[in-house]
């Protein structure tokens, strides 16, 4: 991991930007708001204010600017101070919102708010009630995860990160991250079972 | 089982015989049949076990003795070598007849050898086969958990794509970046890039913006410097006043008077001198007689200077200048504390005329 950080274009661009290059830190944020943005949505589920959180993240960047040091890649940083962020703002505002059907609210500005539109065109409606029910059940599952296991488990099945960037993450082991995502995966197999037998089947 | 199960099974064998049977495992008659989908997967499972034995060693003489068994064989190509250059490297008018067999002949005892060394070979070959008739059935019936467990996982992979991908806006960098401009600090490359096109179409929706956050703070923050300010300010009142209290006291023609100006005295033999001494002797407290030397301490006046400074107070430091205020306001508390711990010793004479002391009372920190 030591040596691949150095060839990490965010990490040049992170510098870039400590070195004053204004256009370096555009970069950072239009590569990394997406994932970001995408990572909050599955740590908090569809809650309004996540492009809040996403903003919040590089507001961090930009006062972390002077003392910045690279020692991992730019994504591993940036996904620890998103965990930091989530984890404070569960903390504040309650358990994550993991139904699909939940009602997003409304933004600060008056926009509306924005709902995950998934394209039901093409599935009989048997189908699309089907396949809600288990996306619910599973996100329910998910969002009923401690913290920790959550997070290991978003990162490691949908970002594919390595066990060893997740521990830089979560300030953990990679042995300790293993443990969690295995743990993490038994509580989704134990709650998820009646979804997994038709599964099976 | 029906004919295509006849035809995939045929397939499987002849997988077997030539290649990982795991390339099946995408056939499409496998997706369909429950039957053969599972003998695939007790030959996978056994393929995996079967990968997993150790390999046999082999005793190290027998490649010595094989070896030293093929040596005449190996002299044998030698001497043909050599028999076909010499018959081949003249003219072909001179090669003899009778070549054939004499070559032969010569070749008789080495086919011999040849022929032993097969046997052998067929003798290595026929080592005794460690396959049990119930040895598929019994590591199948082991491997049944893993794959259970396996299977599991697989459905579990599955349950968990089926959660669909975030839909990103599609204009959430741009925005950000907006609501952002207020945060970053202005730099001419920042500025070029501000007035370029892409920035010149700002997005209708726009986000909270981070200015909104902080202006609140920036409101605050001349409020709280200037309550810092007050407190700072009052605490100074108070002091100056006891001090104005303890002058009053000396000039006072009773007993009262002089018994603060002793307290006085007292203190200020209690007190550590700047030069690091506190003896009596070097510092003989002297009564206060005059109110201008109730003055505030230079260093506090100094504190009130910069905090009257906005410039300063509006810094992100105001935290740490609070701590100061807090500290300056501590030390009238303790002149206070002290006046009022201090002995009443009638028998230290004078008054602190060169050093009032409110003067020689040390800061804290």
């Amino acid at each position: 991991l030591e040596a691949k950080f150095e060839d990490d274009a965010g990490v040049q661009w992170m510098l870039a930007y400590q070195r004053g290059d204004e256009a370096a830190f555009d970069r950072i944020v239009e590569a990394y708001s997406g994932p970001l943005f995408a990572l909050f949505t599955r740590f908090l589920g569809p809650v309004p204010e996540r492009e809040d959180l996403v903003q919040d993240v590089f507001v961090r960047v930009i006062r972390a600017r002077e003392r910045y040091q690279p020692t991992a890649r730019v994504s591993t940083w940036l996904y620890r101070i998103a965990f930091n962020i989530a984890v404070n703002r569960t903390q504040r505002a309650g358990p994550v919102a993991a139904s699909l059907d939940a009602a997003t609210g409304e933004h600060d500005d008056g926009s509306a708010p924005r709902r995950e539109v998934v394209d039901t065109r093409l599935e009989l409606p048997s189908e699309g009630l089907e396949r809600n029910d288990v996306v619910r059940a599973v996100r329910s599952a998910i969002a009923d995860l401690p913290e920790n296991q959550r997070m290991a488990l978003i990162l490691a099945k949908y970002d594919e990160m390595p066990y060893a960037e997740i521990a830089q993450v979560l300030r953990s082991s990679e042995k300790a991250i293993k443990s969690m995502v295995h743990r993490a995966r038994e509580n989704l197999r134990e709650r998820l079972a009646p979804f997994l037998q038709q599964e099976l089947t | 089982v029906n004919q295509t199960c006849l035809d995939f099974r045929a397939r499987l064998a002849q997988a077997l015989a030539e290649h990982p049977v795991a390339e099946l495992a995408w056939h499409e008659h496998v997706l369909t049949c429950a039957d053969c989908r599972e003998v695939l997967d007790a030959e996978e499972a056994l393929d995996e076990l079967l990968a997993s034995l150790p390999r046999p060693s082999l005793p190290p003489e027998l490649a010595r003795r094989v070896i030293a068994r093929l040596a005449p064989e190996r002299e044998l190509d030698h001497l043909l070598d050599r028999a076909l250059d010499r018959a081949l490297g003249g003219s072909l008018h001179e090669a003899r007849p009778q070549l054939a067999g004499e070559l032969l002949a010569r070749l008789a005892a080495p086919r011999e050898l040849a022929a032993r060394e097969r046997e052998l070979d067929q003798l290595l070959d026929c080592v005794p086969a460690v396959a049990r008739p119930e040895l598929a059935r019994d590591l199948l019936a082991r491997l049944a958990p893993v794959r259970e467990a396996a299977r599991a996982e697989r459905a579990l992979d599955a349950l968990l794509d089926r959660v669909p991908q975030p839909k990103l806006p599609s204009d959430l960098a741009p925005r950000t970046l907006a609501a952002l401009a207020s945060e970053r600090v202005p730099t001419p490359a920042r500025a070029r890039v501000a007035g370029g096109a892409s920035r010149s179409a700002a997005p209708e929706r726009r986000l909270r913006p981070f200015a909104a956050k902080t202006e609140r703070w920036r409101v605050a923050r001349p409020l709280l410097a200037a309550a810092a300010v007050a407190v700072l300010l009052a605490g100074a009142a108070w002091l100056w006043s006891v001090r104005r209290e303890r002058a009053d006291g000396e000039l006072m023609p009773n007993g009262a008077g002089a018994q603060v100006a002793e307290r006085s005295a007292s203190d200020a033999q209690t007190q550590p001198r700047p030069d690091g001494s506190n003896s009596p002797e070097r510092a003989p407290a002297q009564p206060v007689e005059s109110l201008d030397a109730l003055e505030p301490d230079a260093e506090l006046l100094a504190q009130l200077d910069l905090l009257e400074a906005w410039d300063l107070i509006t810094d992100e430091q105001l935290d740490l200048e609070a701590v100061g205020i807090d500290e300056h306001t501590l030390l009238g508390l303790s002149v206070q504390e002290d006046l009022d711990s201090a002995p009443s010793d009638s028998s230290v004479p004078g008054s602190s005329e060169d050093q009032p002391v409110d003067a020689k009372t040390p800061r804290n920190g």
